[in-house]
């Protein structure tokens, strides 16, 4: 769905520092991605270049199969993206309805009730708010655009852990339930956990692509077999390769 | 769909909420636009008031032209006569008369034959193809007054005016004398004096009152010098002025004040001060018919063939030239301010709203993420400032009279002090204190009026200095990548 091929990016004024090195990766519907590494990996940039906030020096990205330069950075992130960000970034002038009725046109009111905010809260300053509370206003806000792709860059870095968890289960929901594509940038390994792929960026490159879901599925087969039961066609290979990792 | 594809009104409900509920800034921003109004309603307002004191002027003065003596020929021309008769001789020529008296000091004097301007000098000019018509004046001939009593203050120490009478002033048309044509008199009851009439007069709504005198009743006047033997001359009453303004006396005392004046036929004043024949013409005053044949007019004037050194000729001394030059100066001034107003108020809010969009890269940034483009943003911003300029206007275009008046009349003002001191460098070039004393009432004469074209103008340069002044100040947002902008927000 949404994908990026062979991406290099450096600052013009910098042009030893490569940011990103050759990136080739594709994101697909229905699954929430975790972007982990450390600070200067890369994250944010490859972040801002799926959204179409900043462009690759080399590569292309694509949302389904087409170069997003193609149909403009405004209208990819019109149509394709919805951004959530760790300072929520709401319009500090209106209430939270209007905040959310800048993403779309979709039921505001209904759209903030389903984030767990009463009609009172929904119509008061947004900076009256609490964090998390705001937080719930950006991502209905994000909700409201209809957008494919929900990119969110450090979403609970300002939230307590319970509201932090109960963010990450909305985005769960919403890649599960609503089939969006949610890429969420983190440095929290123990969130990171509960998307369905981590990606694991270093010094601008993806080191590690680990699939969680398939990781749980092969688990579970492992120990269907020792019981005595086989294991499921599709993933005898990757059985047989988790089984060697194992002897060695 | 996305809120991005805004519509107007998305802009137009974000415009309005963020100029509401952003109030301190809101304010500030009003103040200034205000502020920078209220000047250029008062530049355009300058300028049209400029042009049409410039154009009063040369109704007033420009198209007339007033033939004086000239002070410096009156004295060439005595030398001569001196001469002529020769020093340490007593007689007379020319109207210059010597006597030696018994003390055996000299005593000299000049009369109405050596002071007058010349008739058939004026009837030349007034014979000029584009002269409408033409106006002769006497002195103001002092004269006692026989059968009726003057004004006089109470007040006042009776001594410090010797003659004690009433002031004649003869005029060929009276329509046309000075303080007729400024509107310092009005005759309301009777009529004026016509160049036909012999032996008339029209006094003071005053000295009618005091003496229960009305048109048609008789004056008598004789010679102050000799108030019980000297002739006595009779003028009939025709008309009875009100003093609008007053006349301004040209000398100390009762016998100029502006209630004892008296106007009168071209020929009287001369016969009660014991003249007859022998006129005082003190100045003529020409009206041309085309005022914009002004120039050419003034041309074939001085093509008269006439002895043009005896005279001052309004615009021979440059002194009507002097007086559009300097509300030439008034428009150039007015022009400068406005040039000023502009430049200083696209400086201004420039430096506001760069100031306001730091504040606001958050809100620009957010905006960007949602997929807004630029130009969408630049809109909501010029929108905003549009909004506020038309408040800001509105209380402007209510202050504006008040202020524009005050900044005209200043301006006026100072370009009236640039001109008597211009005149006092000149001072030889002018006769005596009447011509200047009208001269100053041309300048009253300005208005500043806001019209439909000022009020134009004017919001017309609001909105242009609105719209420049946020458009520069938007152009730090046109070249940032919408990343830039985002990482300034982080």
């Amino acid at each position: 769905m949404l994908e990026i091929k062979d991406v290099i990016y450096y600052y013009k004024s910098q042009k030893d520092k490569v940011i990103l090195n050759h990136i080739s990766y594709s994101f697909e519907q229905g699954k929430m991605y975790a972007v982990l590494g450390a600070s200067g990996s890369g994250k944010t940039t490859l972040l801002s270049l799926l959204a179409g906030l900043d462009v690759p020096v080399e590569g292309e990205i694509c949302m389904n199969g087409v170069n997003i330069m193609q149909k403009g950075l405004n209208g990819h992130r019109k149509e394709n993206i919805s951004l959530v960000f760790q300072n929520y970034n709401l319009i500090d002038y209106l209430t939270p309805v209007e905040n959310v009725r800048l993403g779309g046109k979709e039921d505001a009111m209904g759209l903030l009730r389903s984030m767990g905010l009463d009609e009172t809260q929904s119509r008061r300053n947004v900076m009256q708010l609490s964090g998390g509370q705001q937080q719930r206003v950006a991502i209905a806000r994000a909700l409201a655009s209809n957008a494919p792709v929900l990119l969110a860059d450090e979403p609970t870095g300002n939230l307590d852990e319970d509201t932090a968890n109960e963010i990450i289960a909305i985005f769960s929901e919403l890649a599960h339930e609503k089939n969006k594509c949610v890429i969420m940038v983190t440095h929290s390994k123990d969130l990171a956990q509960k998307a369905d792929v981590i990606l694991t960026l270093k010094k601008g490159s993806i080191v590690g692509s680990e699939d969680t879901v398939l990781d749980e599925k092969i688990r579970r087969a492992l120990l269907a077999q020792a019981e005595g039961f086989s294991a499921p066609d599709d993933l005898k290979d990757k059985i047989m390769q988790e089984i060697e990792k194992q002897n060695n | 769909m996305n809120a991005e594809n805004h519509t107007f009104m998305n802009i137009f409900g974000l415009s309005i909420r963020s100029v509401l509920r952003k109030r301190a800034k809101t304010i500030l921003l009003m103040l200034i636009i205000f502020i920078t109004s209220v000047f250029i309603f008062a530049g355009w307002a300058c300028k049209s008031a400029s042009v049409q004191t410039q154009n009063e002027s040369r109704q007033a003065i420009g198209a007339s032209f007033r033939l004086e003596e000239n002070e410096a020929n009156r004295h060439v021309r005595m030398d001569k006569l001196v001469k002529q008769i020769g020093e340490g001789v007593g007689g007379s020529a020319g109207g210059y008369h010597a006597e030696q008296t018994e003390s055996g000091e000299w005593f000299t004097w000049t009369d109405n034959d050596f002071e007058t301007l010349l008739m058939e000098d004026i009837l030349k000019i007034a014979e000029v193809d584009g002269i409408e018509a033409y106006n002769v004046t006497t002195v103001n001939t002092v004269v006692n007054p026989v059968n009726f009593e003057r004004i006089e203050d109470k007040d006042v120490d009776p001594s410090s005016d010797r003659q004690q009478g009433v002031s004649l002033r003869g005029n060929l048309c009276m329509e046309l004398d000075f303080d007729v044509q400024k509107g310092n008199i009005e005759v309301k009851e009777g009529r004026m004096v016509m160049p036909e009439d012999t032996d008339v007069c029209v006094i003071s709504r005053e000295i009618a009152d005091l003496n229960g005198l009305q048109v048609g009743d008789i004056l008598e006047f004789n010679n102050w010098k000799d108030r019980e033997a000297s002739a006595i001359y009779k003028a009939k009453i025709v008309g009875i002025y009100d003093s609008i303004s007053g006349i301004t006396p040209i000398m100390y005392g009762d016998s100029y004040r502006s209630e004892n004046i008296i106007f009168t036929d071209l020929s009287f004043p001369e016969k009660p001060e014991g003249n007859e024949g022998s006129p005082l013409y003190q100045y003529a005053t020409f009206i041309v018919e085309n005022v914009d044949e002004y120039e050419t007019v003034k041309e074939r004037i001085q093509a008269v063939d006439i002895g043009w050194e005896r005279y001052d000729f309004l615009d021979n001394t440059g002194m009507s030239d002097t007086m559009t030059e300097n509300f030439g100066e008034l428009e150039k001034m007015s022009s400068l301010i406005l040039i000023l107003v502009c430049i200083s108020g696209i400086v201004i809010i420039c430096l506001v709203f760069l100031f306001w969009l730091k504040g606001r890269v958050h809100e620009i940034g957010i905006y960007l993420s949602l997929g807004r483009t630029k130009c969408g943003i630049v809109m909501q911003m010029l929108l905003e400032g549009i909004l506020v300029g038309c408040v800001a206007f509105l209380i402007a275009a209510a202050a504006s009279p008040v202020v524009s008046k005050g900044v005209v009349e200043y301006l006026v003002d100072y370009q009236t002090k640039l001109q008597a001191e211009a005149e006092q460098l000149n001072a030889g070039m002018v006769s005596n204190g009447v011509i200047q004393d009208d001269r100053e009432a041309e300048i009253v004469g300005v208005t500043v009026e806001i019209s439909g074209g000022v009020i134009c103008l004017s919001g017309i340069s609001v909105l242009g200095i609105i719209m420049a002044a946020i458009t520069l100040s938007c152009i730090s947002v046109m070249v940032q990548k919408p990343k830039e902008i985002l990482s300034r927000m982080s």
